[in-house]
């Protein structure tokens, strides 16, 4: 292939990596850790679909590796509220994941905005719109879309058309991981356009401890995730 | 905002989606049904020149088959009418003509790279051959995508073709064929083109052709051009249509340059072919798909070829040379495209940043202590 072409594919990967990492790094990860999961990404994408049964297939890069990454992020949530929001979230998303891909035009130029980063947009506004943190909002982004296939592969089963369910098949460019990815960068734009109309951040009244934003007083209450800043 | 008024915006959102159910349906490949139709593009002038089964928008762009580029200037979706304006001839890339005969000159050329296919839109069928214009689980598509899949492995190429379907044929059918293109690029690599294989939809006539004396159907090439490896892709399918025009007049029909991604962003050696339309018969798709390796054999590979008229009779020996021989400014262009759109995301994060400082601590990642003591 020509040196042109060659240097095109390795900038595409350099961008997506290093956008990734900056977008990973948003969530109360460390700079190194932000890089690992990437490159725990990019690498996982590289090895073959393990199959999980007949039909049934999932990728490290493009589920495995966010699906760890949710955990540990579910994990970490500050309170029970903001797990209980990113469930929530994740269980919409994909329901919003499921009927966009069932009711919106077929064809890709027909529609502003790509198929594979509508997701992200909606399990982001979702997200957003429910767990109202960075967290949730990957948390729901990933699951929102590894759900609704899981949904589409089980009615497909049902009608008896024999397709294969792969799981973030596509990698670190599986709309698993843009989903992630972008509904975190949709958090965090929509976090600082608030905080800008409104003037300041609205946690003045908060103190900053163990890495979230808490009530000042012992008051963990539900806005521990923080309004898109956390 | 409340948790109320987040409820009730979420409400309001999934409605929105719901709500396109009762939307006139956009089926594009699908659009054969009456009520929906297909867009036909006329000419300032008002003269039809062609038809296009998928959404037609503002900016696209249509190279006819002579060779005419025209840029879509206004649409009418009530009317399913696109007007174009000629925007000057399109230069494919030249083709050497030999004065011997291919026997002479034929020579062992060196076939490195895979060539993958797989069928996004796989319940696409031939309704005269296959009794349904869609079959779900595997169409007829499947068949055609097998014939140019032989023809190319005839011809010394490593040619794959992944029949995973991809059934629903909605929204989601693109996303779940990146995972079987990607799954194709992982195994089989390197890659020499990977080719997305479709029909049309738009009335039969309209595909139906001779080449080389035999009925067949006309092949469109789609781009796309919402992704970084348009440019590269643009020039893959020039140099198949200045091959196909030369050694197999009639067969390319048009090359269609539309909004979508198509997944073209996964190679700069990607592209669509939609091999006649749903009324046409499967074996007229499949003939034409034989031809079809021909070309894009000695477009990608180079190699002699013997030329014939539409009639069948011999009209020259030609000598593509191999694409990678020929000026490819696509890499280049791709690239700036790349470079300008991270400039453009840094802008909106420099923009929604606070300033210089607080900007420099997102971007590192580190917040300075006097950042801390800002925020607290």
């Amino acid at each position: 292939m020509p040196l042109g072409l060659t240097l095109l594919i390795v900038a595409t990967i350099l961008v997506l990596f290093g956008v990734g990492q900056r977008i990973v790094d948003r969530m109360r990860l460390s700079d190194k850790t932000a890089v690992l999961f990437m490159l725990a990404i990019f690498v996982g994408s590289l090895i073959p679909d393990i199959p999980l049964g007949r039909n049934f297939y999932i990728n490290i890069g493009g589920a495995v590796v966010p699906l760890i990454l949710v955990i540990y992020l579910f994990a970490k949530a500050g309170t029970g509220m903001e797990r209980a929001r990113a469930a929530v979230a994740a269980v919409l998303s994909a329901l919003g994941v499921y009927l966009a891909g069932r009711y919106m035009p077929s064809e890709p130029e027909t529609i502003m905005i790509d198929p594979n980063y509508v997701y992200g947009v909606i399990a982001g506004v979702i997200g957003y719109l429910f767990g109202r943190s960075r967290r949730a909002s990957f948390i729901a982004g990933v699951l929102g879309v590894l759900l609704a296939d899981l949904g589409q592969w089980v009615e497909n089963m049902l009608r008896g058309i024999p397709t294969r369910l792969r799981l973030g098949g596509a990698g670190a460019v599986d709309a698993v991981v843009i989903a992630g990815l972008l509904a975190v960068l949709l958090a965090e734009v929509v976090g600082e356009f608030r905080e800008r109309i409104q003037g300041g951040t609205a946690k003045k009244a908060m103190v900053y401890q163990d890495g979230s934003f808490m009530k000042k007083g012992g008051d963990d209450g539900g806005n521990a995730g923080g309004d898109g800043n956390e | 905002m409340s948790r109320k008024a987040s409820w009730v915006a979420a409400f309001c959102f999934l409605i929105a989606i719901a709500l396109n159910w009762h939307a006139p349906n956009v089926h594009a490949d699908d659009w054969f049904e009456e009520e929906l139709g297909y867009y036909t593009l006329v000419d300032e002038a008002g003269k039809e020149l062609t038809m296009m089964a998928r959404e037609v928008l503002v900016k696209d762009k249509y190279i006819s088959s002579d060779n005419k580029c025209y840029s879509v200037i206004s649409v009418d979706k009530e009317k399913k009418k696109a007007v174009v304006k000629y925007m000057g001839d399109v230069k494919l890339p030249e083709v050497e003509e030999l004065a011997g005969s291919v026997d002479a000159l034929a020579q062992q050329v060196d076939k490195r790279g895979n060539i993958l296919l797989y069928c996004t839109h796989s319940d696409e069928s031939y309704a005269p051959s296959d009794g349904t214009h869609s079959r779900p689980g595997g169409g007829g598509i499947f068949d055609v995508a097998e014939a140019f899949r032989d023809a190319l492995r005839e011809r010394g190429i490593n040619a794959v073709l992944d029949k995973t379907p991809h059934d629903p044929h909605d929204a989601g059918a693109y996303r779940r064929s990146r995972q079987t293109a990607i799954n194709l690029i992982r195994q089989y690599s390197p890659v020499a083109a990977i080719f997305d294989i479709h029909r049309d939809a738009v009335p039969g006539y309209v595909y139906v052709t001779r080449v080389a004396g035999q009925p067949m159907t006309k092949v469109r090439i789609v781009v796309g051009s919402r992704n970084q490896n348009r440019k590269a892709n643009e020039e893959l399918a020039y140099k198949i249509k200045a091959v196909a025009d030369k050694v197999y007049p009639g067969l390319i029909k048009d090359i269609y340059i539309g909004a979508g991604a198509y997944n073209q962003e996964l190679s700069p050696r990607s592209l669509i072919f939609e091999f006649g339309t749903h009324e046409n018969s499967k074996e007229s798709a499949q003939r034409s798909a034989r031809y079809m390796a021909d070309v894009v054999n000695k477009a990608m590979f180079g190699g002699t070829i013997q030329g014939k008229t539409q009639e069948g009779e011999n009209k020259g020996t030609y000598r593509p040379r191999p694409i990678d021989e020929e000026t490819q400014r696509g890499g280049g262009r791709g690239i700036l495209w790349l470079v300008l759109l991270l400039a453009f995301g840094i802008g909106i994060f420099i923009a929604l940043s606070g300033g210089p400082r607080e900007m420099f601590s997102k971007i590192t990642g580190n917040s300075s202590d006097k950042d801390r003591q800002d925020r607290e």
